[in-house]
């Protein structure tokens, strides 16, 4: 009984200390309303309010292919990976409608490859991670010690994005052809079908940042496992259809991913040489649509001007 | 892989914890058998036909060798003595066949696995070289997790039984738990089944005292492997991708990196598994013993992955060493080149079939050969320069044991392990070369390549911390002062200070989440 009484009162001391320290590591720019825990659940959150200029929604395809803070470094653009590993459409949706009320974004760059996915489809250990995230906001932010200990505290360093460094090849050969023979990644038909769900939550978001005045980009990432010409047709269709840009850099001539360097799993992911071309290209890109502007050394932006010092050094 | 052998690993070990004392003291060994074969199956999947063939090839095996030699005793009884040397003979031949059949069958999963691929692209290298127009085509196979370590362990206690330090246990769930039990079977240690079968199959109660101790263990572990191993990380896979444009100093940083690397996450495996042996109240045998304060190349193989060289030395060196062939060699050579260097040439080569054997057990890869026969020239060439050596010391009167011989000594020897440590991780053994080169030729320092080594310099004082405080317990242990007895004489204050010190410590300067790569379980594929 004794012992039992000491393991409690162990783990209720470590809780409080689990806790304070929480709060002392948390992000705390954004609005007050949805507290630490969501602040850990959304990384968006952590940042300053009204800051992002660009959302880019999406899956594990977004959050290794865009760096936001190369763009930054290069434009000073403001943009913000709203992405998790194998999202559904509702918690895109979710994640969006969370982006907007802390954020008054003027582009939503949407990765389309996510419109595939069934949304019944979520491996067990996302759930699991998202709980985690919840439960553990410490364990989310602990690397801000280097931050509150010397210097502010900036929010998250990467924006969303994962850098990855490694590389695994991929494999030789043209996987956005129209007939495609002897696909390494795909046994039989090709399957490119929006399921009916997932157009509900696809419509609810475009409307909605129609309604706002947002410009909306549809944007392929490279992935030799994701991408093939059918979904290509049907995403095609479906920008004619809402009336919005779409470009698919797994066709495009502007950007030339070399699969044998440049992925990190064997074609499925962009690693960080990857992501350094797709960043400059979407940086580019806002720079050439006059919607956005650089916000680099500018008053209420010294976050990002901090957090660039940090990322350029890791 | 190393994600979900992290979860899988972290939930067995947590169900293990919370219901191992609501089972019925026998049931507890059955869940422990079923948790550690679940487990297998989460990661290697229908390879665990390979763990089940293992485990009752050595259990009919060491059965049947028993019941030869109760058949020997028997018909022994009242025999003449060359009726008992025939039937020794006949009897020791069956038990000899026995244990070749089981060794060939284990070996041949181990072939397979492991090194069916080496040998084909070699194969083929070859047939390319004498322009043979044929390819044999190359298999794409993975191996089921952990074989080295649990065919290894599974053979010792087959070779135990056949040299008859045990005898054969008849209880099949007691030989299969001390071959597939969870935490060993993924880095080991190698384990002796007088070591651990019969505590593992007791289920003796988790007690506080048991739990508490071999948490402590665990988190030891973790700040060696969180905030040390996973950092440098960064640092050596910057080193080892971009050797060629990095100079000298900075590949042998990269080497020393990742040497410390390597050490901090295999002995925290270590730490982890033995403090969950501590918490079942299993003595698992310890696998590192300070290896950086060696004085020599082979004190340091008797330090540093302790249950691999004592494996080695039991099964391999020995029966070389000792055997007919090698005794009538030495009783000539002895003749010939005097008492030392007699014994010597014997040794020697059990000690080439040692390191061939040594390295290629590390993986199935031209490096680690080199690695192997690196550290057979090192220690032959100490093993040879030995009387010269004492001689020197003898003619001019100098201490061997004078404290700063014994620094000096203990540098060189880490100075060689780091080499060899290069060469081990090298991606190709061109690789290898080049970075030597430069390490020995290239002496031009560049501060600034610090900084591009993906660590800032808040990264480099915690490391510096942390590393200071593991030679510190290093010290001590090897003084033989136990830092956890230690704590534990503390009032509760101080010692629950310590551990929330602790504990915090990880979780804020562990190097984890976005940006870092945590080292995977290195022996796991072995």
């Amino acid at each position: 009984m004794k012992n039992t009484i000491k393991i409690i009162m162990f783990i209720t001391i470590a809780a409080i200390i689990y806790m304070s320290l929480s709060y002392l590591f948390i992000p705390k720019l954004n609005i007050k309303k949805y507290g630490m825990y969501n602040t850990s659940m959304y990384e968006l959150l952590a940042e300053k309010q009204n800051t992002i200029d660009t959302i880019v929604l999406g899956d594990s395809l977004v959050y290794s292919a865009i760096s936001p803070m190369e763009i930054y470094s290069k434009h000073g653009y403001t943009v913000f990976d709203c992405a998790e590993p194998a999202q559904i459409m509702s918690d895109a949706y979710e994640y969006y409608k969370i982006a907007i009320d802390s954020q008054n974004p003027k582009i939503v760059i949407i990765e389309p490859n996510m419109f595939f996915r069934d949304p019944k489809e979520k491996p067990w250990f996302n759930k699991t991670l998202k709980i985690l995230k919840n439960v553990f906001p410490l364990v989310k932010y602990h690397n801000n010690w280097k931050n509150l200990f010397f210097g502010k505290n900036w929010g998250h360093i990467n924006k969303g994005y994962i850098k990855i460094l490694h590389t695994k090849s991929g494999f030789e050969y043209d996987y956005m052809a129209e007939e495609l023979n002897d696909n390494p990644y795909v046994k039989g038909k090709y399957k490119a079908i929006i399921p009916s769900k997932n157009n509900i939550y696809i419509k609810k978001i475009i409307e909605d940042c129609k309604k706002r005045n947002i410009k909306v980009l549809l944007l392929g990432v490279p992935s030799q496992r994701c991408w093939n010409y059918e979904k290509h047709k049907v995403i095609m269709k479906l920008s004619k259809q809402y009336g919005v840009e779409y470009i698919n850099l797994n066709l495009d001539d502007r950007i030339d991913i070399d699969w044998k360097k440049e992925t990190k799993d064997r074609g499925n992911h962009l690693n960080y040489l990857g992501a350094k071309k797709v960043s400059e290209f979407l940086g580019n890109y806002l720079n050439s649509t006059n919607i956005v502007e650089s916000h680099k050394h500018k008053k209420g932006y010294e976050g990002w001007d901090q957090v660039l010092k940090t990322y350029m050094k890791s | 892989m190393l994600i979900f052998f992290t979860k899988f690993y972290n939930f067995f070990f947590l169900i293990i914890t919370f219901f191992y004392n609501l089972f019925p003291k026998k049931a507890r060994p059955i869940l422990l058998l079923l948790v550690s074969l679940v487990f297998f199956y989460l990661m290697s999947s229908k390879l665990i036909i390979c763990l089940f063939s293992t485990i009752t090839s050595i259990y009919l095996s060491t059965i049947l060798m028993g019941k030869l030699d109760e058949k020997k005793n028997e018909l022994l009884d009242g025999k003449s003595s060359e009726e008992k040397k025939q039937i020794k003979k006949i009897y020791n031949r069956k038990k000899k066949i026995v244990l070749i059949a089981c060794i060939l069958l284990n070996f041949s999963f181990l072939f397979l696995f492991k090194y069916l691929k080496f040998f084909t692209i070699n194969s083929n290298h070859l047939l390319n070289l004498l322009n043979i127009n044929y390819q044999f085509s190359v298999l794409k196979i993975i191996a089921p997790i952990g074989i080295s370590f649990y065919t290894l362990q599974a053979l010792s206690y087959l070779f135990d039984v056949y040299y008859g330090k045990i005898s054969a246990d008849k209880n099949y769930l007691r030989v299969a738990l001390f071959i597939s039990f969870f935490p060993q079977i993924v880095e080991g240690p190698m384990a002796r089944y007088s070591d651990t079968a019969e505590d593992l199959y007791k289920g003796n109660d988790i007690t506080y005292a048991n739990f508490t101790s071999g948490m402590q263990r665990i988190l030891w572990g973790l700040f060696k492997k969180m905030i040390i191993a996973d950092r440098l990380n960064i640092l050596v896979k910057m080193v080892f991708s971009g050797y060629a444009v990095y100079s000298g100093p900075i590949c042998f940083i990269g080497a020393l990196g990742y040497t410390i690397m390597l050490y901090m996450n295999f002995s925290s495996t270590m730490d982890i598994v033995i403090g969950i042996g501590e918490i079942l109240g299993v003595k698992i045998p310890e696998n590192f013993r300070q290896p950086f304060f060696s004085k020599s190349i082979s004190e340091f193989w008797t330090r540093w992955h302790i249950s691999l060289g004592l494996w080695f030395r039991d099964y391999i060196y020995y029966p070389i060493s000792l055997s007919k062939t090698m005794k009538k060699l030495t009783i000539n050579s002895r003749k010939i080149v005097g008492n030392y260097f007699g014994p010597l040439i014997s040794g020697t080569i059990a000690l080439f079939a040692v390191w061939s054997l040594n390295g290629l057990w590390h993986g199935a890869g031209w490096t680690f050969i080199m690695f192997g026969m690196y550290h057979f020239v090192m220690i032959f060439t100490g093993n040879l320069f030995e009387p010269l050596i004492r001689k020197t010391f003898v003619k001019f009167n100098l201490d061997r044991e004078n404290i700063y011989y014994r620094i000096f000594r203990s540098i060189k020897t880490s100075f060689l392990v780091i080499i060899g440590e290069l060469i081990f991780r090298a991606p190709s053994v061109k690789v290898a070369l080049v970075m030597l080169k430069k390490v020995f030729t290239d002496f031009n320092i560049k501060i600034s390549e610090m900084s591009s080594l993906g660590l800032d310099i808040l990264d480099y004082i915690i490391l510096f911390v942390a590393l200071v405080l593991v030679l510190i317990v290093g010290i001590l242990r090897e003084k033989n002062i136990s830092i956890r007895q230690e704590i534990g004489k503390m009032n509760i204050i101080v010692r629950w200070a310590i551990f929330y010190i602790m504990i915090f410590v990880i979780l804020i300067f562990g190097a984890y989440g976005i940006g870092y790569q945590p080292v995977g379980p290195m022996y796991a594929d072995f």
